[in-house]
């Protein structure tokens, strides 16, 4: 998937293909923007584009840079970030030293930092220093949908590529001729994330959620077979959010030209008139709130509990 | 792929990639070595990502292809195995079989084609150098390299070659000590080149110059250095970034000049220092005429006092240096003779191998 392939970014992607024409690489970026709207795709495509031996301005995908950049053996291209832990020191020097030293294979030097702002900051206070004198013929790219959390002194050295939320209507465009009677509730669901919109399993994972909800609630699920990894609960969130915003909606407006879960408007109506706006509305902003301060290492079991306990009057 | 080769030159061929292969690197393929046959003979080739190696193995080919075999593990098997043959087959699915005398392994391979691509050398100007040339240089500067020093540039040796002067110098320094070893360029270069080795790639580089008694050809690339002897090349990454100017920390007018016998001194600086606080490490040496006591004191321990007879016939004089840095300069020195060029306790001292101008340290001096 070269970076012609990501979906509805189009104007970020030229000024990146721009950039590999010209030959004008500058020593870091920070791809910023909403979580899933295909940032780390665009690094990982735009590292191999540094790198490709074929087309000047995009990632052929199957060059030996190409294919060994996507094997994650190109002795010049280095990833790190996006596991379930903060970025440290260790990783830090590691990049250092490598970028210490001049290409293996004679071109250009790649570190894409997944999630940066989960670097801890012992790691971001090393990562600075590699910044202020950023070794020849590399190029550094930082992703993150939290790009607040990074300190202003690492913010200000990169240069700041910003990916946004794809528009429904363009979403709806995109969908029409393959998912035509899915178009409009797929486009509602993905929220601006086009990667989302195409995926096969949305509509079947957004059932999944509701049932695991269900049963959770009823006390026949726990929370590890729910929440799995740090992107499995953000998931989760993510979609607890839109039906409990549903929900506020409905009692709000009382249609359904809003909803993002526009194929169950009975059980958000029925779920609507079960509680009033003011207590599902700070349920909302506790959710949001969690989903913060689930960043800092909470009990998942724990936090799993109390969320359910706090959402089984709505649901029941 | 299949072959046959004697388990004495494959364990030779394995031992030489040893050093270079990481046991517990986190990319499991760099853990593995390549062993090709085709229509340039067999090779084995193993690398770090900042090291690379290839070497070729005779071996009997009944058929080509290339194989990514876990290098330790083989390594392990040939060592252990009771015969003086052994096949190496290619099975489907990256399996292979090792076969020599009644034991049979079947090892997990990784597909050929995720191994990391050997880089580009060609185009780089060479010189040559008698390997046991290229072991003393390494020898005689290596442990004066900084080790995980934030300036990245001193994590390494300098080659420094110079068409103009003809000479090839070599250069370790942490900050603390410099160690310069220098030799006749063999060869005409059309420029100068001056390029970093990392620390670990200078001392395979050794190593491979330790294993050998001919000439070692080193070249000079862009981005790497390339040192080839017996047909195997072992190429290493560069750091990045410029040396810094040794040349201003080396004292131009040290006058005063005292020679020892250099094991004396040696033997006198590790007594000295057994007592010494670990932490500063310093030893002081009193100089008068004749005589070098070098000496320490530890509060918690008490004293130690070590006189050897020098020749110095200047004004009694009394630095402090880090005993350690003492020792590794002392040890890496030959000959029997050493000569150390001193001014005051501030100055840094020159420390010479007596009669040899290819060839001196620098050590900065502590406080006493
Ligand atoms: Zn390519």
């Amino acid at each position: 998937m070269p970076l012609a392939s990501i979906i509805g970014q189009d104007r970020t992607i030229a000024l990146l293909r721009g950039i590999l024409r010209r030959n004008i690489a500058a020593h870091c970026y920070l791809f910023s923007g909403e979580g899933g709207i295909g940032k780390t795709q665009a690094a990982h495509e735009f590292a191999k584009a540094l790198l490709c031996r074929e087309i000047p301005d995009d990632a052929c995908g199957v060059c030996a840079n190409c294919e060994r950049i996507d094997a994650g053996i190109h002795p010049d291209v280095r990833t790190i970030g996006g596991e379930e832990r903060q970025i440290k020191i260790d990783e830090i020097r590691a990049i250092d030293e490598s970028l210490g030293k001049k290409a293996f294979e004679g071109g250009r030097k790649v570190v894409v930092v997944r999630q940066a702002d989960t670097m801890n900051s012992a790691a971001a206070n090393a990562f600075l220093k590699t910044l202020e004198e950023p070794p020849p013929e590399s190029v550094i790219i930082l992703v993150s949908s939290r790009p607040e959390l990074l300190p202003d002194t690492i913010r200000s050295r990169a240069q700041n590529v910003r990916f946004y939320p794809v528009p429904r209507g363009e979403i709806v465009r995109m969908l029409e001729p393959e998912f035509r009677g899915e178009a409009d509730i797929r486009s509602r669901l993905a929220s601006g994330r086009a990667s989302l919109a195409v995926d096969p399993e949305l509509l079947k994972r957004r059932d999944e959620f509701l049932d695991g909800l269900r049963r959770a609630v009823r006390g026949e699920a726990e929370a590890d077979q729910i929440w799995g990894g740090r992107e499995e609960i953000d998931l989760w969130m993510d979609q607890a959010i839109a039906w409990l915003r549903d929900i506020v909606a409905w009692q709000a407006s009382g249609s359904s030209a809003l909803l993002v879960n526009a194929d169950r408007e009975r059980e958000i109506q029925a779920a609507a008139s079960r509680s009033n706006i003011k207590a599902v509305s700070s349920l909302l902003s506790e959710i949001y709130r969690v989903k913060e301060l689930l960043r800092f290492n909470l009990n998942k079991q724990i936090t799993f509990q109390y969320i359910l306990m706090r959402l089984a009057p709505v649901l029941r | 792929m299949k072959l046959t080769v004697s388990r004495e030159s494959l364990l030779k061929g394995l031992q030489v990639i040893q050093g270079i292969v990481e046991a517990k690197s986190t990319i499991s393929i760099l853990s593995h070595m390549l062993l090709s046959s085709g229509e340039n003979g067999t090779t084995i080739s193993a690398t770090d990502l900042e090291i690379a190696v290839r070497e070729p193995l005779e071996a009997a080919v009944h058929s080509t292809g290339s194989a990514c075999i876990p290098a330790k593990k083989l390594y392990e098997i040939v060592r252990e195995i009771n015969s003086q043959e052994i096949t190496i087959e290619q099975l489907e699915n990256n399996w292979i079989n090792i076969t020599g005398g009644r034991s049979k392994f079947r090892l997990i391979g990784l597909p050929e084609k995720d191994f990391p691509q050997f880089p580009d050398i060609s185009g780089g100007e060479s010189i040559t150098m008698a390997a046991s040339d290229l072991s003393d240089i390494i020898n005689k500067t290596l442990y004066a390299t900084g080790d995980n020093d934030a300036r990245y540039s001193l994590n390494g040796l300098l080659f420094h070659a110079n068409p103009s002067t003809g000479r090839l110098v070599v250069v370790g320094t942490d900050g603390h000590r410099l160690a310069v070893a220098s030799k006749d360029l063999a060869a005409s270069l059309s420029e100068e080149r001056k390029v970093i080795l990392p620390r670990k790639a200078a001392s395979e580089a050794r190593k491979l110059a330790d294993s050998t008694a001919n000439d070692i050809t080193i070249s000079f690339n862009n981005n790497n250095l390339v040192f080839s002897v017996d047909g195997i090349v072992m190429i290493s990454r560069l750091i990045e970034g410029s040396y810094p100017n040794y040349e201003q920390v080396i004292p131009r007018n040290n006058e005063k000049r005292m020679k020892g016998t250099r094991t004396e001194l040696l033997g006198a600086v590790k007594r000295a220092a057994l007592v010494g606080r670990e932490k500063t490490f310093t030893v002081r040496l009193e100089i008068s005429e004749g005589l070098a006591v070098f000496s320490s004191n530890n509060p918690e321990l008490g004293e130690a006092n070590e006189p050897v007879e020098v020749e110095y016939s200047g004004e009694p004089l009394t630095l402090g240096f880090n005993a350690r840095h003492t020792v590794d300069l002392l040890q890496a020195m030959n000959g029997e003779f050493v000569t150390m060029e001193l001014q005051d306790s501030l100055i840094p001292a020159i420390i010479r191998e007596t009669g040899n101008t290819d060839y001196f340290c620098v050590l900065m001096p502590m406080r006493t």
